[in-house]
């Protein structure tokens, strides 16, 4: 009768001779266990994984997709909070946090629970994907706005009253928020599809179809106050 | 520095637990440094938002986002297969190879394995051809998807044991990208999954699979078990640690190699037989009984329990697995040492390629 015992975390350690190895730290790296025991025995011992990062880790590691839910549970809101901090817009701050967890989804085996807690982890992902996002964002910004515009000059055959019309529409597109206006001018200034300003922006393309629709609707409200459009 | 990996000074230092000689080290490495510049404001960020503040618990992990969440998570990578219970640790290794694989890079693959003259990138077509034997035995539908590449007589037929069948995939495969491989294996997989999902009672039927005769269960769990060793083997060319499975998935692979050792005459002494007390630690662990040289009795007397060897569990299959020695391992042992040691020279005889 096979009887079941309880886990145990961390055996309890010999001392170390000088010029060797321990056993347990070779073991370690050949079995992928992760000692939390060994792991605090030093000035960070405030920032060890915990033995729940260890086990999310190894399920998603093995596509489970609860564990995936579990992390978000867990950590979504420090993730937002992390990026908002960084981008100041929760809209992008939603998609840059989405996106940390899918990444993590889709390579967990770039976090290593040896090196850290799991939340530390991905606080850091986020961080670093909302900088990316924040320098993206200036870059575009500092992109000369000819670089938007339509022909400078209609050409012959279109009317005075059309030209106007497109010089009444470019400025209520510069009106809509950064958000919405760089996915309009993606859209109807370089010609790029829906999946294409996904890709330009680092945003999941519904993301990019409700963006298009709300600023279509804020276009549609200040041209009609305009009386364009009636 | 690696993405997202903490720089353990200015780790030390968002902790506040730094002395003055490193806070000034640290200030003037930092003023040339845009990387370190950058992760120790991350860190500073982070040690604030550390105190949990009601204004981030705002329901953004709510069920509409973890729907969202989860659609773009099964895009860029498909979850582990479904299975009945007994499967688990099958779907489970299947997972973890599919986690290397997103790591592993056309170098890697070329790297040898542990495996005869294969490079690790031939364990993939290694594990769909041993795959391919198992689902050979089961309804899995009109067509085993190994045979978009060969003939299905060359999976089935008496002389095609796993070293031929994997062989043939493999020239087979010759010219196909390592992603094509890929999604053989786990088209593979999803067979065998599915075919379980469909008749979970199969797990007590016996079937013979390269020359093995026991139970749909036992295979499956011997699939499993060669699936993680191969993706550790992947992992290892690969350069990064594959943390160890969880309990649910080790246990039963300890229990399937701890029954295919049972009884095995031994190996060192000829003749030499007794029980030990075979105590695996860690998540999944627990005792059991392995007779040497003859059967363990199901109920043994005191006298019967010659030795007790104590072991991590996941060190015993890789010891098993033939990717550890036992110098390798904390072992304990108590009683007939010289039993244990018969133990430890059989563990990995029973493992094949």
């Amino acid at each position: 009768m096979m009887r079941e015992r309880g886990a145990v975390i961390g055996p309890s350690l010999p001392p170390m001779s000088p010029g060797t190895v321990p056993v347990h730290v070779r073991m370690a790296h050949l079995t992928g266990t992760v000692d939390i025991a060994v792991l605090g025995e030093n000035r960070l011992s405030a920032v060890v994984p915990t033995q729940r990062d260890v086990t999310l880790h190894s399920r998603v590691v093995a596509g489970e997709e609860d564990a995936l839910g579990e992390v978000y549970q867990a950590f979504g809101g420090l993730v937002l909070a992390m990026a908002n901090r960084v981008i100041g817009d929760r809209d992008a701050a939603r998609d840059v946090a989405q996106e940390v967890f899918v990444q993590f989804w889709q390579r967990p085996l770039a976090y290593d629970p040896a090196r850290g807690p799991l939340r530390s982890w991905l606080a850091m992902v986020a961080h670093r994907r909302a900088v990316d996002w924040v320098r993206r964002e200036e870059r575009r910004r500092r992109l000369p706005i000819t670089a938007f515009e339509p022909l400078e000059h209609p050409p012959p055959d279109e009317t005075v009253e059309t030209a106007d019309v497109h010089c009444r529409v470019r400025r209520s597109v510069q009106t809509l928020p950064e958000t919405l206006r760089a996915a309009v001018e993606l859209a109807f200034y370089r010609g790029l599809t829906y999946r294409e300003i996904a890709v330009e922006l680092g945003i999941p393309e519904g993301t990019a179809k409700s963006r298009m629709r709300s600023a279509l609707q804020r276009l549609a409200r200040s041209l009609a106050d305009e009386g364009i459009g009636r | 520095m690696p993405d997202g990996y903490e720089n353990s000074l200015v780790t030390a230092w968002s902790h506040a637990r730094c002395d003055p000689d490193e806070v000034s080290a640290l200030a003037g490495h930092a003023a040339a440094c845009p990387a370190c510049r950058d992760e120790a404001a991350a860190r500073q960020m982070l040690v604030e938002l550390s105190v949990d503040r009601p204004e981030w618990e705002d329901g953004s992990a709510s069920a509409a986002s973890l729907g969202s969440l989860l659609d773009a998570a099964r895009a860029r990578r498909r979850p582990a297969p479904a299975v009945p219970p007994f499967a688990s640790p099958f779907a489970a290794a299947a997972g973890m190879v599919d986690a290397v694989l997103a790591e592993a890079d056309s170098t890697a693959l070329a790297r040898p394995s542990p495996v005869l003259d294969w490079s690790v990138g031939d364990l993939v077509a290694h594990l769909a051809a041993g795959n391919a034997q198992l689902a050979a035995v089961l309804p899995v539908g009109s067509m085993l998807p190994v045979t978009s590449v060969l003939p299905v007589e060359a999976v089935v037929s008496p002389d095609a044991d796993l070293v031929t069948v994997t062989r043939a995939v493999l020239a087979a495969t010759a010219d196909l990208p390592s992603d094509a491989v890929h999604r053989l294996w786990r088209a593979g997989v999803d067979a065998i999954a599915a075919a379980l999902l469909a008749e979970p009672d199969l797990a007590d039927q016996v079937v013979e699979v390269d020359g093995h005769r026991t139970t749909v269960a036992a295979h499956i769990i011997v699939r499993a078990f060669e699936t993680w060793i191969h993706a550790r083997d992947i992992a290892a060319a690969a350069g990064i640690t594959l943390p160890a499975p969880t309990g649910e998935t080790v246990g039963p692979m300890a229990r399937v190699a701890a029954r295919v050792l049972d009884g095995r005459p031994a190996p060192i002494t000829p003749g030499r037989t007794g029980t030990v007390r075979l105590n695996l630690t860690g998540p999944g662990g627990g005792s059991m009984l392995v007779g040497v040289g003859a059967p363990a009795a199901v109920a043994p007397r005191s006298a019967d329990l010659t030795a007790d060897l104590t072991a991590d569990i996941v060190g015993f299959c890789l010891l098993v697995a033939g990717r550890a020695a036992p110098a390798d391992l904390e072992l304990a042992v108590t009683g007939d040492a010289g039993l244990v040691r018969e133990l430890l020279a059989l563990a990995p005889t029973i493992s094949g390629p």
